[in-house]
Parts: structure tokens; sequence; C-alpha cells
């Protein structure tokens, strides 16, 4: 039971990942390439690890991985922050579609 | 006093938490060579690395955080459903704009525009002041009132509180 429930949880991130992904194919320009981008690292990420999480059951195991979902939580704004700053401050325009 | 007692006990408890985390056991021994090191780690990082207490820097609450914890995880699979439907229909007008926040406190303007930036459609491009600039996938309204109000509308009243 709590095999089929962890599988359930790990194909729902396969489903954000698969359409983050092709959203990167079908948008051209690139800020909406990373706005995209954040449907597959916070959305799909989380619901991969959390079905690992019930997979695995209560240990130590799935404790270090609620410690990689916290940091993941604060370290990806960071980048993509980084990232579409430094694309606004160099003047990049955007394109309507 | 008792504020300051409470702030870095959650703080020695949560490093202590990790500690035990990485040792894989649970002995009265581990415990306590826990709490011993994140008291040092805490204190030699407020006297060489930092100017100020972290009770002066930052305002931190352990069961709020977790209660925005499950805010924030609605907040993501709501946003995303809505991109995937336009990663679908195309349908979108790309667009900066600029949202007015009146939290006061440096780390709650931080975790509200880290929230913005890990909501899929919005990104955090700047913040000045009390002023944020947000890249929105399908911005419906450029003004400020009716923008901040669709972007930051729950985070900020959890926040204000």
């Amino acid at each position: 039971m709590r095999e089929i429930i962890a599988l359930i949880f790990m194909s729902g991130g396969l489903f954000f990942i698969g359409f983050g992904i092709l959203g990167l194919y079908r948008f051209k320009n690139f800020y909406t390439r990373i706005l995209i981008g954040s449907n597959v690292d916070t959305a799909g990420f989380i619901l991969l690890l959390a079905g690992v999480i019930i997979r695995h059951g209560f240990s130590f195991f799935s404790l270090k991985v609620c410690f990689i979902i916290f940091l993941v939580l604060i370290v990806n704004p960071l980048i993509t922050h980084a990232i579409t700053r430094s694309a606004y401050n160099s003047g990049f325009k955007i394109k309507k579609e | 006093m008792n504020n300051k007692a409470f702030f870095y006990g959650q703080f020695y408890l949560l490093m202590t938490l990790f500690w035990i985390a990485l040792f894989e056991n649970v002995h009265l021994m581990t415990l306590i060579t826990g709490l011993i090191f994140s008291v040092l780690v805490i204190f030699f990082t407020e006297k060489y690395l930092l100017k100020d207490d972290f009770y002066q820097i930052i305002d931190f609450n352990a069961f709020k955080l977790l209660i925005y914890f499950f805010i924030l995880l609605y907040e993501i699979y709501a946003n995303a459903f809505v991109t995937i439907h336009q990663i679908i229909t195309l349908q979108i007008n790309p667009d900066i704009v600029e949202i007015h926040t009146d939290l006061k406190s440096n780390t709650q303007k931080c975790i509200l525009a880290n929230s913005i930036t890990l909501t899929p459609g919005t990104v955090t491009i700047d913040l000045e002041g009390h002023t944020l600039k947000v890249l929105w996938l399908n911005a419906k309204s450029k003004n400020t009132v009716i923008a901040g109000n669709m972007i930051k509308g729950r985070f900020e009243r959890f926040l204000n509180r």
C-alpha cells in the first residue's frame, strides 16, 4: 500500500517535470523560459522527494531527505533571481511571443 | 529576555537535530556533544563573523515557519497547474510589474521575495525599500494594488501577523 502511494507521488513529480520541459521547447524567449523553469525544479522536485520519503518510511534517511528539501527551498530562488537580475541589468528586452 | 531564550533555544535544537541526523543514532552522548557543539558554533559565528547578534539580525520562529511552509506548498501547486494550462494554450503576456509591500523587517521582506520567486510564473527582479519589481508570466494588470494582491496576497497576510 505504501509503495503504491509513493509511486503516485513520484509520477506526479514526473508529470510536472515533463510539462516543464515541454514548456522549455514551446517558448522561444529567455524570460518566459526562466519563468517556466521553476515548474521543474520546485513543483516537480518536491513531489519526487516526497515520494522517496514515503517509500523509505520513517528513518534517518528520510530525515536527511527532508533537510535536502529545505536546503533546495532556500537556495533555489537565489539562483533564479541571480540569473534573471543579471539578464535584466544587461539590457535584455521582453518580447511578446 | 524570555523571548531571547526562546529564540536561541530553537536555534540550538535545530542544529542538534542536524547533528543527530548526520550521526544516525540517538545515544545520550550524541545528544550532549551535539548541544555543546551547536552552542559553540553559534557563539563563535557571532563573535568572529557577524557584526551584530543573530537576535538583532533575523526574527525567526520555527512554528510559524512550519505553518508558512504549507501555505507555500499550496501556492506552488495552485500556480503550477495554471502554468501548465498556459504552456498548453500558449496564451501569455510576459511583463514587469511593480508592487508595494507594507512589511517592515528585512527578514520578512526577504522571505516574501524568495517565496514569489519560488512560485512558478513569477520571479522577483529587484527590491528597493518597499517596492518589489516582479517579472510575471501572464500580466493581467499593471496596477500596483491589483497586481500586488494577486501575486503576494496570501503570503503577506500571513507574514504580517
